[in-house]
């Protein structure tokens, strides 16, 4: 009974740090108001003190209409038919200008004692106003067999240190809920996480105990403003003030199953106690005792995806989320050694920290110099939002026109589960001016620069436009063409070599009948000689001489008549290995007989007879030989 | 008799007709497939090519075009593929060459080839400029010519002239013998050696033929291994720089 009304739910809470203007004003606002600031024309609430009692225990059962008229119509009970009515209805009215904006609540309030154990249901109240029936909230209440502990002032109890007793007033009436936007999520994506703290009675102030580290993750803190907005929910039939105290964005930079470690916050609550002991509760603070109380989120498993790999583009560097892309320059005309300003942005909600900026491509006679690049985190909003930007100087060198390439960002939109690419506009850059060299210190005007064709981008060479096509499997040695040229060739070859031979056979066997002729040839010519020795001719007889010791050689040798000389006989005689002395006798012979045949010198029959006999000697020597 | 001949006219009239609109039906999907690429849409100038390839027909060109359709689609293990089935068609070809390397650049796995002995590192690079077609003209004719300078030689001593050509004769059997050992090389290093490409992102290879055996190390997809042998549904591999080990024969595509 007594501690009943000491966790009365006007719930109010204050910033340590708060100043004494703002408490005073929340107090008032929010021991009256409740929660009446709602969007809706009218609102209808029905709560209770406690959802869990004892057969002979008794509870406040609350009806609250809110709305902005001044004249709210009345609510209509529900049949309590499972409690007994112990006093109500007992009313209470509250108009409030805030901002220049009216609000009103009616309350009606029920002093309600359970008939029977069990779960028991309070179904709806309903009031009606302008013809529509509002239906406040179905209220489950557990009554329990035993009276419970609390409730029962038993000299024992008393004697309890106070700390432990307050924290089992405390028990259900302040919690902390972990609020996550999604449990399942890609690489990168952001995850709001809210904590909130539920609470029924007066909170003085707050602290957080300690922020652990959440590996695995990139945090991103929401500001929070320095009161968090208080809102009312009904949670099992209670009314419970609920403040946003914690909001961050959670980025998660691995994949497979994290844990978000839970955060432990100190609450300072205030408990307003009405002691039997009189002088206790002269003691006791005008507003109730402070009591410190460390609530505990609960761990929470997040299971984090890859990316799919599936149409991944090559310039994608790991941005998650939904982004837009400027490129833009300062101006599109300059003249040379004008600095040209190039501002890239990125800008939108997602990893912005993690965003690498595409790097632009300048012709390489405009001078580049390195970036400046800034970051702007937005944590104001609903999610992380941002922007990143670099700043580049361009110097042109050379007049002309110029195009800066179209940039490309890629990023993976997580909602839709695709990558997204987005590309910018070229930038035409119109450059007046003289050409300047950039090394225009020492030597003057004249030093232009010549310089290398410089690699400025690099892509695979474009296909190839031309071809012939193959039978898949086609072989050139496995061919027919390959194997039939090849026999081929060494057919004509061995047709060839047996033709020549047959040829060859064909004329060494003339040769051979001719040098085994060469002999009787010979003889039958020596013979004529012989019979010419008595004659008056001796041209005649030398003649028949030479013509036999020729032929001799001629046909032993076969050679041409032609080829028929001293030196070459000499030559062809000395190749056959003969002897020498026998080579010079036939050779002086020979030309003897050729003299003596045309010189007209006359010789005697004996001188002819010698000659012949020479002659005959010559051949026979010879004969051995070839 | 003579209908006979008149039958086998019209008949290889038709069969040469219908080679001739085979070529030019290939040639046509060839540059669809071209135009296809050049608008960007590549995976459009791949379904082009692969209609060539369907039809039983291939060349260099055909399938460095698609190793470079793959390449901008960003899938490296298909144009790795592409780029080495290329390369026997073509091997000593500048733009394959440079996109080979561009590709190697971007692979996961990085393989360090030990150096080997300068005179097969010669050897090889000489290999490098001719394809086995090249190799297979240059044994046809290097015999030839060897053959006519044999027959020359014979005929002019049997003319009884001087002895001419018989250093042409050593030289052309050179060259033939050069060629032809080449050519074996070639055959045996290309055909007669199988490899593979990895095709999935990451592949473990173990020690043994199955599951439950030590997983010695990882690879990526684009990398190109020699295929040893086979077993059941397992392949032996072997990488550049000597590592053996082995793993599922659908991890992977034959080059």
């Amino acid at each position: 009974m007594v501690t009943t009304m000491a966790t009365r739910m006007n719930g109010e809470l204050t910033m340590r740090t708060m100043r004494k203007k703002h408490l005073i004003g929340l107090i008032v606002f929010l021991l009256w108001a409740g929660a009446s600031l709602q969007a809706a024309d009218i609102n209808i609430r029905a709560y209770v003190n406690k959802n869990k009692v004892g057969i002979n225990e008794n509870f406040t059962y609350s009806i609250e209409v809110s709305g902005k008229s001044t004249s709210l119509p009345n609510p209509v009970a529900p049949p309590f038919d499972n409690f007994y009515v112990l006093s109500g209805p007992n009313t209470s009215t509250n108009i409030q200008w805030i901002n220049g904006r009216l609000s009103s609540s009616k309350v009606y309030s029920y002093y309600l004692q359970p008939k029977k154990k069990g779960k028991l249901v309070i179904p709806p109240a309903a009031v009606t106003y302008k013809g529509h029936t509002f239906k406040s909230n179905a209220i489950t209440i557990t009554v329990t067999d035993q009276v419970a502990p609390r409730t029962s002032v038993s000299p024992g109890a008393r004697k309890a240190p106070r700390q432990t007793k307050s924290k089992d007033i405390l028990g259900q009436s302040l919690y902390l809920k972990t609020i996550v936007s999604k449990r399942k999520a890609y690489l990168g994506e952001q995850i709001i996480v809210e904590y909130k703290l539920y609470f029924r009675v007066n909170v003085r102030g707050f602290d957080f105990k300690k922020l652990p580290s959440s590996p695995g993750f990139w945090v991103e803190e929401f500001q929070m403003p320095s009161q968090p907005a208080i809102e009312t929910e009904i949670v099992n039939g209670l009314n419970y003030n609920v403040a946003t105290i914690r909001k961050i964005a959670l980025f998660p930079a691995q994949t497979g199953e994290l844990i978000l470690q839970p955060i432990s916050v100190i609450v300072e609550a205030q408990v307003r106690r009405r002691s039997t002991n009189i002088f206790d509760s002269f003691f006791d603070d005008p507003f109730g005792s402070v009591v410190q109380k460390v609530v505990r989120s609960k761990p929470i498993k997040i299971e984090v995806m890859d990316l799919p790999q599936e149409g991944r583009p090559a310039d994608f560097s790991g941005a998650v989320g939904r982004y837009q892309m400027q490129v833009h320059v300062d101006k599109q005309t300059a003249k040379t050694n004008e600095a040209i300003s190039l501002r890239i942005k990125i800008s939108g909600q997602g990893n912005i920290k993690m965003v690498n900026l595409p790097d632009p491509v300048v012709p390489p006679d405009i001078e580049k110099y390195d970036p400046k690049i800034s970051t702007h985190v937005d944590n104001l909003g609903e999610t992380i939002r941002g922007s990143k930007t670099a700043e580049y100087i361009l110097i042109p060198r050379m007049p002309g026109d110029f195009e800066i390439k179209p940039l490309t960002f890629s990023y993976f939109d997580p909602k839709s589960k695709k990558y997204v690419t987005l590309s910018s506009k070229p930038i035409t850059l119109h450059i007046t001016g003289k050409p300047v060299s950039e090394m225009s210190g020492a030597g003057g005007g004249a030093n232009f620069d010549q310089r290398y064709v410089q690699l400025i981008g690099q892509d695979i060479r474009f296909i190839k436009e031309f071809t012939h096509f193959r039978r898949i499997g086609y072989r050139p040695y496995k061919s027919f063409a390959f194997w039939g040229l090849m026999g081929l060739g060494l057919v004509l070859f061995v047709l060839f070599v047996l033709f020549n031979d047959y040829q060859a056979r064909l004329s060494s066997d003339e040769r051979l009948l001719r040098s085994r002729k060469a002999g009787k040839i010979a003889a039958k010519q020596l013979s004529r000689a012989r019979a010419l020795l008595d004659d008056e001719k001796q041209e005649e007889f030398f003649k028949a001489v030479s013509n036999a010791l020729q032929g001799f050689v001629r046909d032993k040798l076969n050679l041409e008549l032609t080829d028929f000389s001293t030196p070459n006989v000499r030559k062809h005689l000395n190749e056959r290995n003969i002897d020498k002395e026998v080579v010079e006798e036939y050779i002086s012979v020979l030309e003897e007989a050729d003299f003596r045949q045309f010189a007209n010198i006359p010789a005697s029959k004996e001188e002819r007879q010698a000659f012949y006999e020479r002659a005959k000697k010559v051949l026979t020597s010879l004969e051995k030989w070839i | 008799m003579k209908r006979i001949h008149l039958a086998g006219l019209i008949l290889s009239l038709l069969f040469g007709s219908m080679l001739f609109a085979q070529e030019q039906n290939l040639q046509q999907l060839f540059r669809e497939g071209n135009q296809y690429f050049q608008k960007g849409e590549y995976a459009k100038a791949i379904e082009s090519y692969q209609k060539i390839l369907d039809q039983g027909y291939e060349s260099g060109a055909l399938y460095y075009n698609m190793g470079n359709a793959y390449f901008k689609m960003n899938q490296l293990g298909k144009a790795r593929l592409f780029y080495e089935r290329a390369k026997r068609f073509m091997p000593d070809d500048e733009a394959l060459k440079e996109n080979l390397q561009l590709l190697k650049r971007r692979l996961v796995d990085k393989i360090a080839v030990p150096p080997k002995f300068f005179l097969t590192v010669w050897w090889e690079g000489f290999l490098g400029f001719f394809s086995i077609t090249l190799l297979s003209y240059l044994v046809v004719v290097a015999f030839w010519l060897f053959l006519l300078s044999w027959a020359f030689y014979l005929y002019m001593k049997k003319q009884k002239r001087k002895e001419k050509g018989k250093a042409f004769i050593v030289i052309t059997l050179f060259a033939f013998l050069l060629f032809g050992i080449m050519l074996f090389n070639k055959i045996q290093k290309t055909e007669h050696t199988e490899y593979g490409v990895i095709m999935k992102p990451s592949v473990t290879v173990y020690s043994e033929p199955r599951k439950e055996a030590t997983e010695i190390f990882v690879l990526h997809e684009g990398t190109k291994v020699q295929i040893l042998r086979r077993n059941l549904n397992w392949l032996e591999i072997k990488l550049a720089d000597g590592k053996t080990g082995w793993l599922l024969k659908e991890t992977l595509e034959k080059v």
